[in-house]
């Protein structure tokens, strides 16, 4: 007998003793389904914080990246407050004001941009449906202008994109670093990150994807943020991609990228953390700090145009006209969104709805629908639904609801916005 | 969750509400089962992995948790075992989850210790607690490989695949790691300072 098998046999006896310290069964079905839920919530959202502190208060201006080309002026006042779609059935009624509960409410018009059910009916924006011929089932998506679209797919804990052109042809799965894609307003451009940090980019028209840039430095956490340039790749493009990379060995352990034509670096302008997005007139978004305790957010502008900060909200997307933004909560943790919020442009608060005891309502992710309207998969007693938030806190079914499990939400929205074909 | 297409006249028809709610019953029921067969076994290789029991129960949560949200490819493919411990091994080498881990014990380590004190018995103690001293300061990657090899018992292939490496990597991680617990064991077990005791 070698001293190497006494060595390995003494290490496995010990070992073996060791492991009786533990004992028991602590965990039950409701603490798994609820860790089920964190990490679902994790993959669908796009940031993590504390939480909120309370107070919305106005900074100074901070002029915004070289990238913004002109003069970013401050957008109108909203003048009006558009009601839910005119098609909204007389059935149903309206929750309190400031209150998310989605049990009953009126029926409108279908969604106007692509959403999916159960990972592979894609429902058009003209009402048609189709299968989703992916190899895994679909997490998030978005459309390009000719038709093509970048499928986010997940095999498990595996994240991949597919992409699917005009003429339907999926091809193989890459794998993603992230488990979002990126797209332009104009839906021109679409982009994503590979495990080891390069982007990649996806044109309207093209055949295929290009490498855009160096790799960034990669991390196991990476976030698409805005696509900037309606072309990218080609001599003379402006195309920027901007990546939000957490690193917990950094300090800040978030911090945006930008990968252009001057090549891939941290991106340092408005010192945001997590860079959410950037509107046609050169405004941005994005989170200012983020701690256990707390999260808050900024917008900045340029010029003589005053940003704001909140830390009640996060600040999450312009809309497609750059009036509005849409917020979630500034805490992002557990089941999900428990509140959403619209803000303009100018700091002001328009409407804010959230869960009570009664009605817990929550959704993964929002998306605008158009210029006034946001869409929304909902989850509410044992349903979920596809809600359609108007820029005066209205709400109403846009696909009313149907039996699902928490966990599994059935609807996926397109991300980026109504797609204006080439 | 549709039924399948029947075979008459190719539509496929749609369950009801309470025919999805009592599926998901059943679903739910049959990952209850599986949770309570198998998490004394699992608790049991990530205490041995972390070193702490509140790392344990949170590990094997993240693991079952991930499991739950699988569950239907999985055990479709009757491969729920090599699934869970896989994520459970992975899960503890990730980065992300390092640096969250130490934040969370810069500020519980007061609590953490009372937990932390093993149970074992009194003869054990000496060479065999040298022996869990060193595993503990093993690099993870280096700990997890003898873990799945001396205490799951797993071949260097299937320690492998569940880490995710090659089988030349499993071989130079194990020898790397029994020569630090050589080195830094008593004698009896080290077969160089034997040597040279014997030729004294």
């Amino acid at each position: 007998m070698s001293q190497n098998d006494d060595l390995t046999r003494t290490l496995t006896r010990e070992l073996e003793q060791r492991s009786h310290a533990m004992d028991g069964t602590p965990l039950h079905l409701a603490d798994v389904q609820g860790r089920a839920r964190s990490i679902r919530r994790r993959r669908t959202t796009t940031a993590v914080a504390g939480v909120a502190a309370a107070v919305a208060l106005i900074v100074p201006a901070v002029s915004l990246a070289t990238h913004t080309s002109g003069k970013p002026e401050p957008a109108p006042a909203i003048t009006q407050t558009p009601s839910p779609t005119q098609t909204a059935t007389d059935d149903g009624q309206q929750p309190a004001a400031g209150v998310l509960d989605v049990s009953d409410l009126p029926t409108g018009a279908e969604p106007r941009v692509e959403y999916l059910t159960d990972g592979q009916v894609l429902h058009e924006a003209d009402g048609s449906t189709v299968n989703v011929d992916t190899r895994y089932p679909v997490v998030s998506f978005t459309v390009l202008s000719d038709g093509t679209h970048l499928w986010l797919t997940a095999d498990g804990d595996t994240p991949y994109v597919e992409v699917q052109d005009a003429e339907g042809n999926v091809s193989a799965p890459v794998r993603s670093g992230t488990w979002d894609v990126g797209v332009n307003n104009a839906n021109t451009v679409g982009a994503w990150v590979r495990p080891d940090g390069q982007v990649m980019v996806r044109n309207s028209s093209a055949t295929e994807p290009l490498e855009y840039g160096d790799p960034i430095r990669a991390t196991d956490d990476m976030r698409m943020g805005p696509v900037l340039g309606d072309h990218c790749g080609a001599a003379g493009d402006s195309c920027e991609v901007y990546v939000n990379v957490s690193d917990p060995k950094a300090d800040p352990s978030w911090r945006p990228w930008l990968v252009d034509v001057n090549g891939t670096q941290p991106y340092l302008d408005g010192t945001y953390l997590i860079l959410s997005d950037v509107s046609e007139s050169g405004l941005s978004i994005g989170y200012r700090s983020i701690t256990d305790f707390g999260s808050c957010s900024i917008l900045l502008g340029g010029g003589e145009f005053q940003g704001f900060q909140t830390c009640k909200h996060a600040l999450v997307s312009f809309s497609p006209d750059s009036r509005l933004i849409l917020a979630d909560p500034a805490y992002h943790d557990g089941i999900g969104n428990g509140e959403i919020a619209m803000y303009d442009v100018g700091g002001k608060l328009l409407w804010d709805r959230h869960g009570t005891a009664k009605a817990q309502a929550f959704y993964p992710t929002a998306e605008w629908e158009d210029a006034e309207h946001a869409l929304a998969p909902v989850f509410q007693d044992g349903e979920w639904s596809i809600v359609r938030f108007a820029s005066d806190g209205s709400m109403e079914y846009a696909v009313t609801p149907i039996p699902g499990q928490d966990v599994d939400h059935p609807f996926v929205v397109a991300t980026g916005g109504p797609v204006l074909a080439d | 969750m549709d039924r399948p297409p029947d075979e008459q006249t190719g539509t496929t028809q749609v369950l009801s509400g309470a025919e999805r709610r009592s599926a998901r019953d059943l679903r739910d029921a049959d990952f209850a089962a599986y949770l309570a067969a198998r998490q004394p076994s699992l608790l049991r290789t990530a205490y041995l992995l972390t070193g702490n029991r509140h790392d344990a129960e949170d590990l094997v949560q993240i693991a079952f948790a991930k499991l739950y949200l699988s569950w239907d490819k999985v055990r479709d493919h009757g491969s729920m075992d090599g699934y869970v411990r896989r994520i459970l091994v992975n899960e503890h080498n990730s980065l992300w989850r390092r640096a969250w881990k130490r934040r969370e014990h810069a500020a519980d380590d007061t609590v953490l210790h009372a937990l932390d004190e093993p149970h074992h018995d009194d003869h054990e103690d000496g060479l065999g607690a040298e022996l869990w001293d060193v595993v503990q300061t093993l690099p993870r990657k280096a700990r997890a490989v003898v873990v799945l090899r001396y205490y799951e018992e797993l071949s260097e292939a299937e320690t492998a695949a569940v880490l995710g490496i090659s089988v030349g990597t499993v071989k130079s991680q194990t020898s790397r790691a029994l020569a630090a617990l050589r080195a830094r064991t008593p004698q009896t077990l080290n077969p160089r300072a034997s040597e040279e005791e014997d030729q004294s």
